[in-house]
């Protein structure tokens, strides 16, 4: 719904251009979209294509020089290894997003639904509040609470539990992820849930649906944009980072971007590090268009059924 | 004997009954006072003006908002705490509320999907309400889609469907535009004879309320002013604020002269008026009143009648047409302002001068006289 006002409130922007025609216009584009534009030309695009060749060329002598050979798509590609580190990034990377969208959602609700508008606003401060300090510093104090000496397994030994491993495994790493992406989660559950009308909850109870059934056919549906680009936004992050698997997934097995420092550390493999890189862009590009065709592609096959 | 007496009581019990229904958000009132009873298959138009409680009014009757005080109660079953969705009471919203993920045919079905209902009836009782809305073609479509009507039509079909007891509509009309307004209304009406459901309908508008209902209930700052038919509301206002609110009226102040069967006297300072309407009976001599007389019911003349009771001197100040009604407006002593209605065929025997003084003519049938509090 809020998909179809932005689409409006673009169509109209796009007519009021078009009424004034005028070239000032353009110019105001020029130059505000310009630096933007420039921005991820320098910074993005171009680094990305410069990669994309790179996986052509070939290291000799430890010396990096410009060929056009396909070996380096062929060591990856034919490496059991690189395959089992794709399938161990996209198991952590999917368990991360999946649980933290069902971890947040009962949250996201409670604070976009059941609580007065100040509520909501404090709530979302505290969930930006990691923001605050460093990636690096939360996942070593995960090390601490999780380690085989940690605090958590101090605490279950006094119940005659574990000690359980927690670190140095996938468990490790998913609670790292779990922590780089929950705040982004919450807070696109939390925009996309308290943006729901409250008519529609109301049209809801008063068609039969008790609070447990409004979620799963009105909440849920009607935040569904919001729910999905978070759980993308958790995969995409999860799916890339280096922090979490290297300090609480001990790097070994490597997920794809351990295997990527390795190969430069190991023997200066940029070119082989670039094919893995690659791999990764792709892996995510389809996933986030496949996420915006769902999300926006709602939307367009609405408007054109009418 | 008796306990046939007590059926038919039970029978004839109002289905929906308000006693002293009172709601309050923080420290003000949105209604209160509130007592009403509604009966099977009534057609109840809730009018009065923007912010008097209408709404709210409803969303108790739906379990929207629960009462801070008083009790209503369905069938003579306490209702007050009953959540909405055990109501079965469907509210067809002001701005529809349909939902913009589904379908025009999912939206009806949505209703259906908690009774044990097999998804095949679901789809068909769905669609046959489309089809009898006029709208079967519909079914695929989105709501964000649809046009005004057509919306209304999905947001009724999405309650009728239920098959409820009472159906509850909130200014169903209010976004749609004139020529859609009068079609809905007779649609509407129709409906409502043909189930014999009862319809709670809430509107501003006061034309929407007497072409539909067979009950109104006028409110003003959360309480009931008066209830009754439609035609005894326009005609027999009990106060002032109904006098005002419906038709056109002329409310003139004054004190009560004398008090005899063959008539009311009041005195006011256009001079005196009699009635012979039926008085409230706690109004004795040198009581405070309001003379009422509906603008449609006074005639205008050139020369002065014989009579000088109930006539008024006034001069033309203005006129407004509409249609071929044409409302005069003239202003008597004391800058008294007075309204008559006349067919526009009536005109052409009064030559109109700006300025010009006319004598009002109120038949004492046609003058009520109501307390002023
Ligand atoms: N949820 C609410 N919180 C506070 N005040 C409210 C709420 N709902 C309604 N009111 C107030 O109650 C009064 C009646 O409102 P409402 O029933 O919506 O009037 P109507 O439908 O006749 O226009 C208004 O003064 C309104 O401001
Ligand atoms: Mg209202």
């Amino acid at each position: 719904m809020a998909k179809t006002k932005l689409d409006r409130a673009g169509g109209g922007a796009l007519e009021t251009g078009r009424a004034s025609g005028s070239a000032s216009r353009r110019a105001f584009i020029g130059v505000f979209g310009g630096p933007l534009v420039f921005w991820q030309g320098l910074f993005f695009v171009a680094p990305l294509i410069f990669m994309f060749v790179m996986t052509f060329w070939a290291v000799r002598n430890y010396q990096l020089s410009a060929d056009f050979t396909l070996a380096n798509w062929q060591a990856i590609l034919a490496a059991d290894y690189a395959w089992d580190a794709y399938l161990r990034s996209a198991l952590g990377a999917g368990l991360a997003a999946g649980i933290a969208t069902v971890v947040a959602f009962p949250c996201a609700y409670y604070l976009g639904l059941k609580t007065t508008p100040r509520v909501r606003i404090l709530g979302a401060c505290l969930i930006m509040a990691p923001f605050f300090t460093s990636f690096l510093v939360r996942t070593y104090t995960w090390r601490t609470m999780l380690g085989d000496e940690g605090v958590l397994n101090a605490m279950l030994g006094w119940l005659g539990l574990g000690p359980f491993q927690m670190i140095n495994n996938l468990f490790g790493s998913v609670v790292g992820y779990l922590t780089l992406v929950m705040p982004l989660v919450l807070l696109l559950q939390l925009f996309s849930i308290s943006g729901i009308d409250r008519r529609l909850i109301e049209a809801a109870h008063n068609l039969g649906c008790n609070p447990f059934q409004t979620v799963f056919r009105v909440i849920i549906p009607g935040a569904r944009n919001g729910i999905v680009l978070a759980a993308t936004f958790a995969f995409v992050l999860s799916f890339g980072d280096l922090i979490s698997p290297q300090v609480l997934g001990g790097s070994n097995p490597p997920t794809l971007s351990i295997l990527i420092v390795d190969q430069v550390r190991g023997g200066l493999q940029w070119p082989r590090a670039s094919v893995i890189a690659v791999m990764m862009v792709v892996t995510l590009g389809v996933l986030v268009s496949l996420a915006m065709a769902f999300v926006y592609g709602g939307s367009t096959k609405r408007a054109k059924r009418a | 004997m008796t306990a046939d007496a007590s059926a038919t009581d039970d029978e004839n019990a109002a289905l929906l009954r308000f006693t002293n229904v009172q709601k309050k958000f923080g420290d003000s009132f949105a209604v209160r006072d509130f007592n009403l009873e509604i009966g099977r298959g009534d057609f109840v138009a809730i009018m009065g003006p923007s912010g008097c409680g209408k709404t709210t009014t409803l969303r108790m009757l739906a379990g929207l908002e629960h009462p801070t005080a008083g009790e209503i109660r369905r069938n003579g079953e306490m209702i007050n705490g009953l959540s909405p969705w055990l109501r079965r009471m469907p509210l067809v919203w002001q701005n529809y509320a349909l939902f913009p993920f589904l379908t025009v045919l999912e939206n009806v079905e949505f209703g259906l999907r908690n009774d044990k209902v097999s998804k095949i009836d679901r789809r068909r009782r769905a669609s046959e309400w489309l089809d009898r809305l006029g709208i079967g073609d519909l079914g695929h479509r989105s709501p964000t889609t649809l046009s005004g009507g057509q919306a209304q039509r999905v947001a009724l079909a999405r309650a009728l469907v239920l098959e409820p007891e009472v159906l509850l509509l909130d200014e169903p009309l209010s976004a749609l535009d004139a020529n859609m307004v009068v079609r809905m209304q007779t649609e509407i009406a129709q409906l409502q004879k043909a189930l014999g459901i009862t319809f709670v309908y809430v509107t501003h508008n006061q034309s929407e309320a007497f072409a539909m209902a067979n009950r109104v209930v006028i409110m003003n700052q959360g309480k009931i002013e008066q209830v009754g038919e439609p035609l005894e509301v326009y005609r027999l206002p009990k106060t002032r604020f109904v006098a005002e609110f419906v038709g056109t009226n002329n409310i003139i102040d004054g004190t009560i002269v004398s008090h005899s069967p063959s008539g009311v006297v009041v005195e006011t300072k256009l001079g005196q008026f009699v009635s012979t309407n039926p008085i409230d009976g706690t109004l004795g001599e040198a009581s405070r009143v309001h003379i009422i007389a509906s603008a449609d019911l006074v005639s205008v003349s050139q020369d002065r009648p014989k009579d000088s009771k109930n006539v008024v001197t006034a001069r033309l100040i203005g006129e407004s047409f509409a249609g071929t009604i044409v409302i005069l407006v003239f202003e008597a002593a004391g800058g008294q302002e007075l309204k008559v209605q006349l067919q526009q065929r009536a005109l052409q025997d009064l030559s109109l001068d700006p300025n010009q003084e006319f004598h009002l003519v109120f038949e004492p049938m046609d003058t009520l006289v109501i307390p002023s509090v």
